[in-house]
């Protein structure tokens, strides 16, 4: 992946370009607003992280001329203006996903990961999600795997329903709780890791080969 | 009562002397059509008729000479108690060849108008009348006068000025008199008002406009003055116990953080474990990091404004913490059960949510395995009640007020403080803020054993 960091902050940006670096993503730097949306407009990039509180040209402005300009590049905001309200300012700039500082590497990589396949295709209304021979039909609200038809509770349908759409990828405890839970706090405790190894036990049976896999340090992974 | 400013500069003055000429100006201008619409129609009139008779005199005079003209005027004046025209012809040195009055006239020009005081023997009381009269001469040698009586336009006339004078008088004083009172409530209010904003800002959070019996219009700004500033007095006192608590709590852990550092640096390198140095010192920044996120999350629980408050179901919201929940409780083998109606309140759904997830995580937490909890959501005189009732350790009499307040102490709040990671005090703070917030009340009850969190909230009006 080629990627572009907007951030003027030396430590963070060193941080971040030295563990892409390491996963072999090729990143360059910004350090202030005008630099990033020139360096965006000019060269093609699989996605950007973007910081908000930027000298020259903030990140907001930076990504709304973007976005003007019809560049559909994916954009991953990263900031410390973390309240519901600088979130939804940041996705209804054009984001596709925000994250907060301070943050896991973990955590970056793997949103970063799902806005680009994210946006390799168009997303299309399906009623019908299969990954290997797990199907999960998003009308009826039922899953069966080969055959063997399987319950699932309110959240676990979502939290299904949401892993089989990002299948193959790592999704993190956070991202979880974003999307399933709609929770903008840690609901504390154990609560997702108590909801996924329910999950896994429906999905899972005995003879069969593990879907849901646990990703040390980072979050969860559904895959055949 | 509040010191007025000196009374010159005061807007109360100002205010009535502009009241008072604007009122005098009205009055003029009311006058002034009244004395045109009544005096110069009525002396329209009189004038009228009076040059109609000069033009038949005149012409007399031209058919027949002087001597026709003084005929005519004789004739004319000869019944002395039924007139209501005075005629005089005289000669060049003004002396009255024939008429009805004495005396000729001074007069500016040789054809002028005038008001004379005439001799009416027998019909008003002085025996002389107001006459409206031309004078003007006649050929080279005589000079004719006629006058048409006209008592009342000539009083009128005369009176104007004089009447002009007294209303001005009565209307300017009244007007002055009433500017004065009127604008002195405004201005005693803006004085207080004054005052009180100075000693707000010299930093008495206590100061508020003074509130009368009167229950008027000013009354009510004040009241919406003193709410403003009370809740800006809550939010400083907020703030101030945030930043306090804030420096307070992160010492102690950022203390442990370094003397562990310290410690690691004075022993030999080689026996060091650095690798489990960092790690704790890694878990020891994430539980800073956690509690600084907690806090931020209070602060802003009270400051949420209420006009971003909507009506949302909370059995919703419960609905869906208990769906979060139950699956927890029952891996650790608590007895978890739920009973929920359906309600509206007005407020904010995140914080609810959290205040919510809070209460159940918290029972979670401090119940042992085999307990049980309940949750549930009722309806009863307008309140909605949301009762967590788990069989755990339960909190101390002492500690129940406590733990309510702002920011206490985060570790010892419940239990021992191993036990909560981010600090269950501060869980319960953030329930009690957003409580506040949406006005309504939470309460701490001994289950013996265990607790009863009872959180009301007054619904929503139902559409």
């Amino acid at each position: 992946m080629k990627l572009l960091l907007i951030e003027d902050e030396p430590s963070v940006a060193e941080y971040i370009r030295q563990g892409l670096g390491e996963l072999g993503h090729a990143c360059d730097l910004a350090c202030t607003g005008l630099d990033g949306l020139t360096a965006a407009l000019t060269n093609a990039y699989d996605a950007i992280i973007l910081d908000r509180n930027l000298p020259v040209m903030d990140g907001l402005s930076v990504l709304k001329a973007l976005r003007s300009e019809n560049r559909q590049t994916p954009v991953l905001i990263l900031s410390a203006l973390g309240q519901v309200d600088d979130r939804v300012q940041g996705l209804q700039a054009g984001a596709d996903d925000y994250l907060c500082k301070p943050f896991a590497f973990s955590e970056l990589k793997a949103r970063l990961d799902v806005i680009v396949r994210r946006s390799d295709g168009t997303p299309k209304a399906v009623t019908k999600l299969a990954v290997g021979d797990l199907e999960l039909d998003l009308l009826a609200r039922t899953a069966s795997r080969a055959n063997r038809k399987i319950e699932l509770m309110t959240k676990e349908f979502q939290l299904l329903d949401y892993m089989m759409r990002h299948a193959g990828q790592v999704v993190t405890r956070t991202m979880l709780i974003e999307a399933v839970w709609d929770y903008n706090f840690d609901p504390g405790t154990n609560v997702i890791d108590v909801h996924i190894s329910r999950l896994r036990a429906k999905i899972d049976a005995q003879e069969e080969a593990p879907m849901i896999h646990t990703v040390r340090g980072a979050g969860y992974s559904l895959h055949a | 009562m509040p010191e007025l400013p000196q009374w010159r500069q005061s807007a109360a003055l100002r205010a009535s002397l502009l009241c008072a000429a604007v009122t005098l100006l009205a009055t003029m201008l009311a006058l002034s059509i009244h004395y045109q619409r009544t005096v110069v129609i009525l002396q329209d009139e009189v004038r009228d008729s009076v040059n109609a008779e000069i033009s038949l005199l005149l012409r007399t005079y031209a058919r027949d000479g002087v001597t026709g003209l003084t005929d005519v005027v004789r004739s004319e004046t000869r019944d002395k108690s039924l007139q209501d025209f005075v005629y005089a012809v005289a000669d060049t040195q003004n002396r009255i060849i024939v008429g009805n009055i004495t005396q000729w006239p001074t007069l500016r020009k040789s054809d002028s108008w005038i008001s004379i005081a005439a001799p009416m023997p027998g019909i008003s009381s002085d025996g002389t009348r107001w006459v409206e009269a031309r004078a003007l001469p006649v050929g080279k040698k005589y000079h004719l006068l006629v006058g048409r009586t006209a008592t009342g336009l000539v009083t009128l006339r005369r009176g104007f000025w004089s009447d002009m004078i007294w209303i001005f008088l009565a209307t300017g004083t009244t007007a002055l008199v009433l500017g004065w009172v009127i604008s002195r409530r405004g201005l005693r209010f803006i004085s207080a008002y004054a005052q009180s904003t100075a000693r707000f800002h010299a930093g008495d959070l206590t100061a508020r406009v003074p509130i009368s019996l009167r229950n008027d219009e000013f009354d009510h700004l004040g009241e919406l003055i003193n709410q403003a500033t009370g809740e800006t007095m809550r939010m400083t006192l907020t703030l101030r116990a945030a930043t306090d608590s804030l420096a307070h709590d992160l010492k102690t852990p950022l203390t442990r953080l370094k003397s562990r550092i310290e410690l690691a640096m004075l022993r030999d390198p080689a026996t060091v474990e650095f690798s489990t140095v960092l790690a704790q010192t890694a878990r020891d920044v994430d539980s800073l990091l956690a509690m600084i996120q907690a806090m931020l999350q209070v602060v802003r629980a009270e400051a949420t404004p209420i006009a971003s408050f909507a009506v949302v179901a909370l059995d919703d919201i419960v609905r869906d913490a208990v769906e979060t929940y139950q699956p927890v409780a029952e891996d650790k083998g608590q007895h978890f059960t739920s009973a929920l109606q359906p309600c509206l309140v007005r407020g904010s759904r995140p914080l609810l949510t959290q205040a919510v997830a809070n209460l159940i995580d918290n029972a979670i937490k401090y119940t042992p395995a085999s307990g049980t909890i309940r949750v549930t959501l009722s309806v009863a005189k307008g309140l909605a009640c949301i009762d967590v009732i788990d069989s755990g350790a339960g909190i101390a009499a002492a500690d129940r007020e406590r733990v309510l307040e702002r920011f206490v102490r985060l570790d010892d709040a419940r239990g021992q403080s191993e036990n909560g990671a981010n600090g269950v005090g501060l869980g319960l703070s953030l329930v009690s803020a957003v409580v506040r917030v949406h006005r309504g009340t939470l309460t701490l009850e001994d289950n013996a054993p265990g607790l009863v969190a009872q959180m009301r909230l007054p619904c929503a009006p139902s559409p």
